[in-house]
């Protein structure tokens, strides 16, 4: 199968993203679309050049080469639902659960350890973390960090 | 291991514990409010005017509201940000804003993302307010605000304001000084009232739209050619208002504070004997004077009524640039009433047609 | 002045005075340090306790909080690659590398030494040249303003490793980034998609953040990144670093040069001025190849002008009564409080809590010297933590950040959103740094280019407007320079194969 170079792909989206920005400006004044139509613009015409200069050089290089694709996806993943997560239950249980959740996976190659005691770092790491800056936060510099939909 | 059990379910206890103790004076009926501590939101930066009486206000609300005030910053959008999030707040009387006129008023009209409609906004009080006054430098050879008309008059277009923001009571008070003196003028927005005094003190415009408290600390080098005031301003007792002067506007900031919609009577009837009562502390009145403010003693109902009554005002205002335009404009295809006047007008400065419209209602 | 010095002196030997002081600075390092929380939020947070005090107390206080708070932000930037604090921004350039390579305790020790040294420089300038200072920040005018912005974004060159096309899309997707949300001059809101939140625009630091950080924590769990690396200590290091700083005096001088102009210009903030100091430090280095990869001098360029524009962000505010920057505008709030009005007259009526406060100033910077170095011994440690408590450690850290600089739950989303498509970026040959450079100038340049548009056709001439004004010429030569001298200096020396790389594809 014939891979497509991930530079023509960028290009192609940053194409579109400055189609976009400059679209978006037509119904604005002149005082607020002089400036991101004409920025629009130029990333138009320098994404044009970079999509010209990736057909003209292919790299055959592949995006995220050499990479441990899986820890990369399971961290992406959680970052993600943390977010879901603090919408949903509020900002102390979900770091509770994401800091846990990461450091018990981060640890699996650890062949020192026994299954249960990971478990038990994990658990200990992420509440005492999570409470000690959760206790910073919103009693001292009194930030009202967000309940959740769930509790509270 | 039993060590660490223990620490852990004890910490677990302590949360579970806190978070409960929480929950149960969470949304208190309103016989007991307060029942926690309230959060008075500022949508602007700190050190603003806003800030300023919201930190004179903080030790008496705290005494007579017997619970904490903890005063939080969300700057952004010349006051939309914080807006929007206050009439998405539990109606409890727990949250409470600070809120300025014109700006709740001009923002909704300006632009239709705002996250807010003017009608959401329950205001408690008004407690304070800076007439807008007008400017010039202290070595202009502009004396009066009847010069400047000529100066105005004699070169349209080319007299610069400064102001803070668009939209802004600034801009509508520059608007409206052009409509009723028949002048044109060019209107420069900047970044709040510290950029634009910046600006102004270095010679960049040469007129310059300013609240009473900040044109007060720098009477020295200005000349003050009209306040907004009703009145004789009492800070400034030999400036004339606009109204002296024959120009039937009182452009001003008025600053209090509101809550969320749907919040019940008695609440804000106890928030609103609170902040009217601070006014009458000894001392009060003297101290915003001094700074260049105008105290203002305004209730729940007052202040709805004045709203309204303003929200008419700055519509009569739109409508009626966008009468003159459009009458003058007959004979052009497109009606330019399609589209909100003040954004037409904006628009209107640097195109053709409008440009043109405005010279031809000068000659009549 | 001398006629203040009784007043003066009473006042700073008083122990609660230096009590607090040394709290101030030891809070505000600690603030700093920590993502998302700034040295405008700190300050706020301790205005209240200021009602009480004497007002030359609170001066102090506020004043030794604000220097820590901004060089505290050097600490994260150092250790995880996150600007505690904007400012901090270029110091992540070279300083993150130097952790990389095991010097993490040398990068700090460095930071502390020309923090301070900065801060002293700006606090001289502030307590001789005020007068002077000001009335050159009055003819910083909207043009101006638009060409400080450009002289920034010819900076892309130096900062796009590998592809300059590369580097300029970046730099313009950073300035469309910073046009999110109601336009400064034209009043109307663009690009917010429908989210009121977006009014006020993306928030800097939580962009910072993204881009700096989030992709470093994933390049960090795949452990690319060997940051377990133990950090080395090596002996005599503060000695050696020390006499390396004061040996080379046109180097500070420069780099607290370019901090305080950039403080008194009120707008352009401590990022802009270690950027741009960075900047110079690369131009006019020898070896301009090893920045970016753990150079110190980098490091000393960026925190000794971000000390130095503290200084300089307090000239208008006490010979005028103008803000330079947000911390200023608090300690203006502070001071009303106290019933001091400060405007032009503030200087000759208070003078002796003026001097007070500036002697004070450049005490609060030798303590933060101290502080510095007795902390960049064991702060260092931290990264000996094991990456599974630490990465997602760094995460949570940046989450709860994003969220209190506004307390906004979009801003959580955004962090992680711009986070993975930095990482993304990255990979595919986009360097973060010309993005996050486009979005703090974008705004400055708008405003000004709107505004002098404005203003030059009242004047009847806007290209005139533009190109005619004194300190406009000058930066448009700088301008010039800065785009023009690499291209010759590739054309004369053809041999040198650093340059043709630098400018190369």
């Amino acid at each position: 199968m014939q891979r497509v170079n991930y530079n023509t792909i960028s290009a192609f989206i940053l194409v579109i993203v400055a189609g976009i920005a400059i679209w978006e400006t037509r119904d604005l004044s002149e005082m607020s679309y002089i400036f991101p139509r004409t920025i629009g613009i130029i990333l138009l015409l320098l994404s044009i050049a970079y999509l010209i200069n990736s057909l003209i050089k292919p790299k055959h290089n592949k995006l995220l080469e050499g990479i441990d694709k899986r820890k990369v996806a399971v961290m992406s993943a959680g970052m993600i639902s943390y977010v879901i997560l603090i919408g949903l239950v509020g900002f102390l249980i979900a770091s509770m659960m994401f800091i846990g959740f990461l450091t018990w996976y981060l640890q699996r190659d650890n062949q020192g350890k026994s299954g249960r005691a990971k478990i038990a770092d994990a658990a200990i790491g992420s509440i005492s973390v999570s409470v000690l800056f959760f206790v910073l936060f919103r009693y001292v510099f009194l930030v009202p960090l967000p309940t959740g939909l769930l509790f509270g | 291991m039993k060590k660490l059990a223990l620490i852990f379910s004890s910490m677990v206890s302590v949360i579970l514990l806190a978070s409960c103790g929480t929950n149960a004076s969470g949304s208190g009926s309103a016989e007991d409010y307060p029942s926690e501590s309230i959060t008075y939101s500022i949508p602007f930066d700190p050190g603003g005017q806003s800030d300023v009486e919201a930190r004179r206000q903080q030790p008496y609300l705290e005494e007579s509201l017997g619970q904490d005030i903890l005063i939080q910053y969300k700057p952004g959008g010349g006051g939309s940000v914080g807006w929007s999030e206050l009439i998405n707040k539990d109606p409890d009387g727990h949250f409470i804003s600070g809120i300025n006129i014109p700006h709740i008023i001009l923002q909704p009209l300006a632009n239709d993302d705002t996250g807010y409609q003017t009608e959401d906004i329950v205001p408690v009080a008004i407690f304070q307010a800076t007439p807008i006054g007008i400017a010039v430098s202290e070595d202009s050879n502009i004396e009066s605000l009847e010069d400047l008309v000529k100066k105005a008059k004699e070169s349209p277009g080319s007299i610069t304001v400064a102001g803070s923001g668009t939209y802004s009571g600034h801009h509508i008070a520059s608007l409206q000084l052009e409509h009723l003196a028949g002048i044109d003028m060019q209107y420069v927005p900047f970044d709040g009232a510290a950029p634009s005094i910046q600006a102004f003190l270095g010679g960049t415009t040469d007129v310059i739209f300013g609240n009473s408290s900040d044109l007060i600390k720098y009477q020295d080098d200005m000349k003050i050619l009209a306040i907004g005031s009703e009145e004789t301003f009492k800070p400034m007792p030999d400036v004339p208002t606009f109204k002296e002067l024959g120009y039937d506007m009182t452009p001003a900031i008025d600053r209090g504070v509101a809550v969320p919609p749907g919040t019940n009577q008695e609440v804000i009837k106890t928030l609103e004997k609170s902040f009217l009562d601070i006014l009458d502390e000894e001392g009060v009145k003297e101290e915003m004077y001094n700074e260049g403010f105008q105290p203002k003693q305004m209730g729940h109902e007052e202040s709805m009524e004045y709203i309204e009554k303003k929200t008419k005002e700055y519509s009569r205002i739109f409508e009626m640039l966008k009468v003159t335009c459009n009458d003058l404009n007959q004979s052009n295809e497109t009606p330019l009433d399609k589209i909100p006047l003040l954004w037409n007008y904006q628009k209107g400065c640097r195109t053709w047609r409008v440009q043109e419209c405005l010279r031809l209602y000068r000659k009549y | 002045m001398l006629e203040t010095l009784p007043e003066v002196l009473n006042s700073l030997t008083q122990p609660l005075n230096i009590i607090l002081l040394c709290t101030g600075v030891l809070a505000g390092i600690i603030v700093g340090a920590l993502p998302g929380l700034t040295a405008t939020m700190a300050l706020a947070l301790l205005l209240p306790f200021t009602f009480t005090m004497e007002s030359d107390t609170s001066l102090i206080t506020m004043g030794g909080l604000y220097i820590g708070g901004i060089y505290g932000g050097c600490i994260s930037a150092i250790l995880i690659n996150t600007p505690g604090t904007p400012s901090a921004i270029a110091t992540t350039f070279d300083g993150y590398p130097m952790t990389k390579k095991g010097q993490a305790s040398k990068a700090l020790t460095a930071a502390a030494i020309s923090s301070g040294i900065g801060g002293i420089i700006g606090g001289l300038a502030l307590l001789f040249l005020t007068p002077v200072l000001a009335g050159w920040a009055l003819n910083f005018g909207p043009p101006e303003y638009f060409w400080v912005a450009v002289l920034g974004l010819t900076m892309i060159s130096t900062l796009s490793s590998g592809s300059m096309l590369k580097g300029l899309i970046g730099g313009c997707i950073g300035l469309l980034l910073g046009t999110v949300g109601i336009s400064p001059v034209g009043g109307e809101s663009r690009y917010t998609f429908g989210f009121s939140q977006l009014q006020s625009g993306l928030e800097l630091i939580v962009i910072l953040i993204a881009f700096f950080c989030i992709p470093e924590v994933i390049s960090m769990i795949e452990n690319k990144v060997k940051s377990q690396k133990s950090v080395r200590r090596e002996k005599g290091i503060v000695k050696t670093l020390f006499f390396n700083i004061i040996k080379k005096p046109f180097f500070i001088i420069r780099s607290s040069f370019i901090g305080i102009i950039t403080g008194i210009i009120p707008g352009a903030g401590g990022n802009v001025a270690s950027l741009l100091s960075y900047d110079a430090a690369v131009r006019f280095s020898k070896d301009k190849k090893s920045f970016g990869k753990g150079n110190v001098d980098g490091v000393v360029a960026a925190e000794t002008s971000n000390n130095a524009e503290v200084g300089g962000s307090l000239v208008p505010l006490l010979s005028l009564g103008i803000p330079g920057a947000p911390p200023a505008a608090i300690i203006l709030g502070a001071l009303m409080m106290q019933g001091i009005t400060p405007g032009p007259n503030l200087m000759s009526q208070q003078s002796g809590l003026v001097y007070t406060f500036l002697i004070a100033f450049v005490i609060a910077n030798v303590v933060l010297i101290i502080f510095g170095l007795m902390g960049s011994r064991y702060i260092g440690k931290v990264l000996s933590i094991p990456v599974s408590y630490l990465a997602p450690s760094i995460v949570f850290l940046t989450i709860i950040g994003s969220y209190a600089i506004r307390n906004n739950f979009l801003d959580i989303a955004l962090l992680i959103g711009f986070g993975l498509l930095a990482y993304v970026m990255k990979n595919a040959g986009f360097n973060p740094a010309p993005i996050v450079l486009g979005l703090i100038l974008g705004p400055i340049a708008e405003r000004g280019l709107a505004q002098s548009m404005l203003l030059g056709e009242a004047a009847g001439n806007v290209w005139g407007y533009f190109f005619s004004r004194p300190i406009s010429i000058v930066l448009i030569i700088l301008c010039a320079l800065s785009i023009l001298l690499p291209v010759l200096g590739n054309l004369f020396a053809a041999k040198n194969e650093d340059s043709q790389e630098r400018m190369g594809a």
